[in-house]
C-alpha cells in the first residue's frame, strides 16, 4: 500500500511532539518516554514495510498532498512524498537501523538524566531524515536535511555542561550550514532556470546539457560533502564522536552522513542528462572528492587512539568510497555499500558504546587489551563488524565493497580503482589493529581488567546488527531489480568473481595479516618515524589550516571590529550624544529652582513682555 | 480732568500692579494669595470698563467666570498650603524647594 508512505515521517515527528513538547507539561515516567520514543519508529518501521510491499515498480509514486504554488513557473513547489526504490531503501534503512539503536538506547542512556528529551531529539532526527528521503522535490528535502543538521547539533551537545561537546556541536552546525547554503543556491538556479524544483519536472531531457545544471549539480555536491563528511568539509564528523554513543552509531555512521550519497543517486539524473565533457567533469569531480577523502581518512585513522575516533574516520573513508562508487556510475554500488556500511559500522558502533559503558567512560584503546575472554559476546560482535568493514566474505561488506572496486574496474576509472585497492589495504591494517587492541593481549589497565556488565537490551539489538552485517549481503540478490533502476556500470551489483573481486579479497587480507603482524602480540605502538606519525594524527595539517586560514583570521576581524568600530567609532559617538544631553539637561534644570517666587517672576516678565508686544501692534 | 473710563483703567492697573509686587516680594503664602486676588481683581475691574465702555456684556460675563475660577483655586490653593505647612510648622516659601531640577 504505498499511500501509507505519509506514516513513516510522520510517526516520528508525533513521537517527538509527544516527548518534546507535552513532556514539558506532564511528568513521563522513563518506561512511558521509552515506549513513545522507540513505539513510533517501530510503527513508522512497519508503515516502510507496508509501502514497500506495496510498490510495485518500475516507475516512481508521487504522493501528493498539497501544492505550494508561490514559487516557480511550472507547476508550484508540492508538499509531497516520492515512492521509488531509492527512497524505500532509504526508508527501511533508517527506520530499520533507528529502531534497533532507539532500543539500544534504553539501556544506554538509563541513567541519565536527560533521558526523555534524549528520545525526544533522537525522534526528531527519525523524521527529518525520512522527510529527507521521501521528499518528491528539493525544497522538501532541503527542510529535512536541514532537521537533520539540526538534531545532528542538538545530540552532538546533548552533555551540554562538557565544552568539548558544545564546541563539537558548534562547529557541526556551521560547517553543515554551509552545505544547506549550496543546496539553496541549487535551488534558486534549479527555480530560475527550469521553473520548478521537483524530481519530475528537473529529471527530464529539456534540462539536460547546460552550463546552470553542471552548477546546481556541483553546488548540490557541495552540500553532500557537508552533510557527508568529504573533503574538504570533513572536519566537524570525528568531533561529532562527542555525543552519546548511540547517536554515534546511528547519526554520524550508519544513516545521517549517508544522506550525501543519497542526495548524490538522487541527483544523477541530471548528470545523465548531460552529455561529454559536462558529465564527465561531474563524474571525475564527485569520484575524485571520495577518493582522496576515503585515503586521507584511512590513514587518520590508523594513528587514532580513541576507539569511537578510528570508527569515525573509518565512517569518512567509507563515504568516500561511496562517493567514488557514484563518481564512476556506480550508484547501485554506493547503496548497497551505504544500507551495508549502516548494518557493520552501527554493530561496530553499539559493540563500542558496550565497552565503552563497561569499562566506565574509557575509550582509549591503549588502556583497554585482554577483552576477548572478558567479553565474548561483544569481542564477536566487534569481530563481525571488523571482518565485514575489512571486506572479508561472506560479510556484508564483503560484497559492497567489491561491487564499488568492481564498478571503478568496469568504468575504466583505474585510477580510482587503484586508490580504493590502496584504502581497502588500510581499512583492513587499522580495523584489525583496533580488534587487536582492544581484545588482543593483557588489560592494560584496572578498568579493562573488571568490565561492568551489560544490559540485555543492548546486547541483543548489537546482536542483531551483527547479524545484518553478516548476512546484509543478500539483499543485493534479492531486491536486485531495485538496485538495477539506481543507475549501474558493467553487469552492476549482482557478484560474480572477477580479477577484480580477486585483488581486493587479496588486498584486505594481506591487511588484516599486517594488523596481526603489528598488534598481534599485545604490543600498542609501532616503530614508525615520529613525525609521520604525528602528522597523520593530526588530520595531516589541516584542522591547523583552518585554524590558521579561518578562524585566526576571523576571529582578527572580529577583534579589529571591536577595537576600531565598537570601541572606537560607535561608542565614541554614543559618548558625545550622552554628553550632549547631559550638559544639555543640566543647563536647563538651573531654571527648576523650586523656588515659587521665580516662577512668579518669570510669568510674569512673560506678561510683560506679551503686554508690549500687544501695544507695539505686534498682534495686528 | 480725566474721564471715569481712565480713572477706572489707572485703578484696574494699580491693583495689578500693587498685586504683581506682592506676589513677587512677599513670602508667606497666604499673602501671596491675597496678591493673586487683587491682580484678579484689578483685571475684573478692567473687563468691567471695558464692557460699559463699549456696551458689551461680554466682559460682565467673563468677571463672573474669574470670580468661579478664583473661588476653586483658592479652595484648591488653601489646600495644598495646608498640606505643605503642616509638618514643617512654618509658612515661608523659600524655605520649599523640594522641586529643584
Amino acid at each position: 500500500m504505498v499511500e501509507a508512505i505519509w506514516l513513516v515521517p510522520i510517526l516520528p515527528l508525533a513521537g517527538f511532539v509527544v516527548l518534546g513538547l507535552l513532556g514539558q507539561f506532564l511528568p513521563m515516567p522513563r518506561p512511558l518516554v521509552a515506549l513513545i520514543g522507540c513505539g513510533s519508529v517501530a510503527l513508522a518501521f512497519v508503515a516502510a514495510i507496508v509501502t514497500a510491499v506495496g510498490y510495485s515498480g518500475p516507475s516512481a509514486s508521487d504522493q501528493v498532498y498539497y501544492t505550494w504554488t508561490g514559487l516557480g513557473s511550472g507547476g508550484g513547489i508540492n508538499i509531497g512524498l516520492w515512492v521509488d526504490p531509492l527512497s524505500l531503501t532509504m526508508l527501511l534503512t533508517v527506520t530499520g537501523v533507528s529502531l534497533l539503536i532507539h532500543i539500544y538506547s534504553i539501556g544506554y542512556m538509563a541513567d541519565d538524566e536527560g533521558f526523555r528529551r534524549y528520545f525526544a531529539y533522537l525522534n526528531l532526527f527519525v523524521f527529518a531524515m525520512c522527510l529527507l528521503a521521501a521528499a518528491d522535490n528539493y525544497l522538501l528535502l532541503l527542510l529535512g536535511w536541514a532537521n537533520v543538521g539540526l538534531a545532528s547539533f542538538l545530540l552532538i551537545g546533548f552533555w551540554f555542561s562538557r565544552p568539548r561537546a558544545v564546541q563539537a556541536a558548534r562547529l557541526a552546525i556551521v560547517v553543515n550550514v554551509i552545505g544547506d547554503a549550496a543546496i539553496m543556491l541549487a535551488i534558486f538556479l534549479f527555480i530560475a532556470s527550469f521553473g520548478s524544483a521537483s524530481y519530475t519536472d528537473l529529471f527530464k531531457v529539456t534540462t539536460g546539457n547546460s552550463g546552470l545544471a553542471v552548477a546546481a549539480t556541483l553546488l548540490l555536491l557541495i552540500g553532500a560533502a557537508a552533510k557527508s563528511a568529504q573533503l574538504p568539509l570533513y572536519i566537524w564528523l570525528p568531533d561529532a564522536m562527542e555525543g552519546p554513543t548511540p547517536v554515534s552509531a546511528l547519526m554520524h555512521a550508519a544513516t545521517m552522513v549517508t544522506a550525501g550519497v543519497y542526495l548524490m543517486v538522487r541527483s544523477a539524473p541530471l548528470t545523465a542528462l548531460m552529455t561529454g565533457p559536462d558529465a564527465a567533469l561531474i563524474h571525475n569531480v564527485i569520484g575524485w572528492v571520495g577518493a582522496a577523502t576515503a585515503i586521507f581518512a584511512a590513514t587518520i585513522a590508523l594513528v587514532q587512539r580513541d576507539i569511537k575516533r578510528v570508527l569515525a574516520y573509518s565512517t569518512i573513508s567509507q563515504l568516500g568510497y561511496m562517493f567514488l562508487a557514484v563518481g564512476v556510475g556506480a550508484n547501485d554500488a554506493a547503496i548497497f555499500h551505504l544500507v551495508s556500511h549502516a548494518f557493520f559500522k552501527a554493530c561496530l558502533f553499539l559493540s563500542a558504546g558496550i565497552i565503552i559503558h563497561a569499562l566506565g567512560d574509557e575509550q582509549d584503546m591503549h588502556k583497554m587489551g585482554g577483552l576477548m575472554r572478558r567479553m565474548p559476546l561483544v569481542a564477536t560482535t566487534f569481530a563481525i563488524g571488523t571482518l565485514a568493514l575489512a571486506a572479508i566474505p561472506p560479510f556484508a561488506g564483503f560484497f559492497s565493497k567489491d561491487a564499488v572496486l568492481a564498478g571503478a574496474y568496469a568504468g575504466g576509472y583505474y585510477a580510482l580503482w587503484i586508490v580504493g585497492l590502496i584504502v581497502a589495504f588500510l581499512t583492513a591494517l587499522y580495523m584489525g589493529r583496533a580488534f587487536l587492541l582492544t581484545f588482543g593481549g593483557q588489560p592494560r589497565s584496572e578498568a579493562a581488567a573488571h568490565p561492568h556488565s551489560t544490559g540485555l537490551s543492548m546486547a541483543w539489538t548489537t546482536a542483531a546488527l551483527a547479524l545484518l552485517s553478516l548476512g546484509g549481503g543478500v539483499i543485493a540478490f534479492i531486491f536486485t531489480d531495485w538496485f538495477a533502476g539506481f543507475g549501474t556500470v558493467g553487469e552492476g551489483i549482482a557478484f560474480s568473481f572477477s580479477i577484480s573481486s580477486i585483488i581486493s579479497l587479496v588486498v584486505a587480507l594481506a591487511g588484516l595479516l599486517v594488523a596481526y603482524l603489528l598488534y598481534g602480540r599485545g604490543q600498542t605502538a609501532v616503530n614508525v618515524p615520529r613525525w609521520l606519525y604525528n602528522a597523520a594524527a593530526q588530520g595531516w595539517g589541516l584542522p591547523t589550516l583552518y585554524h590558521e586560514a579561518i578562524v585566526v583570521p576571523l576571529l582578527a576581524l572580529a577583534r579589529a571590529i571591536v577595537v576600531f568600530f565598537e570601541h572606537g567609532f560607535l561608542e565614541e559617538i554614543l559618548h558625545e550624544v550622552r554628553t550632549l544631553f547631559q550638559q544639555g539637561g543640566k543647563l536647563l534644570s538651573r531654571g527648576q529652582s523650586g523656588a515659587l517666587r521665580n516662577y512668579a517672576l518669570v510669568v510674569l516678565l512673560g506678561v510683560v513682555v506679551i503686554v508690549i508686544y500687544a501695544i507695539s501692534g505686534g498682534a495686528k | 480732568m480725566i474721564g471715569a473710563t481712565e480713572f477706572y483703567l489707572t485703578l484696574s492697573a494699580l491693583l495689578f500692579a500693587i498685586g504683581a509686587a506682592g506676589m513677587l516680594l512677599r513670602r508667606n503664602p497666604l499673602v501671596m494669595f491675597m496678591s493673586i486676588e487683587l491682580m484678579l481683581n484689578g483685571v475684573n475691574l478692567a473687563f468691567l470698563t471695558f464692557a460699559r465702555l463699549w456696551d458689551n456684556p461680554d466682559g460682565d460675563i467673563f468677571t463672573f467666570l474669574v470670580l468661579t475660577v478664583a473661588a476653586a483655586e483658592a479652595v484648591v490653593g488653601l489646600a495644598i498650603i495646608i498640606a505643605i505647612f503642616r509638618p514643617r510648622q512654618g509658612v515661608d516659601v523659600d524655605e520649599i524647594d523640594e522641586m529643584k531640577g
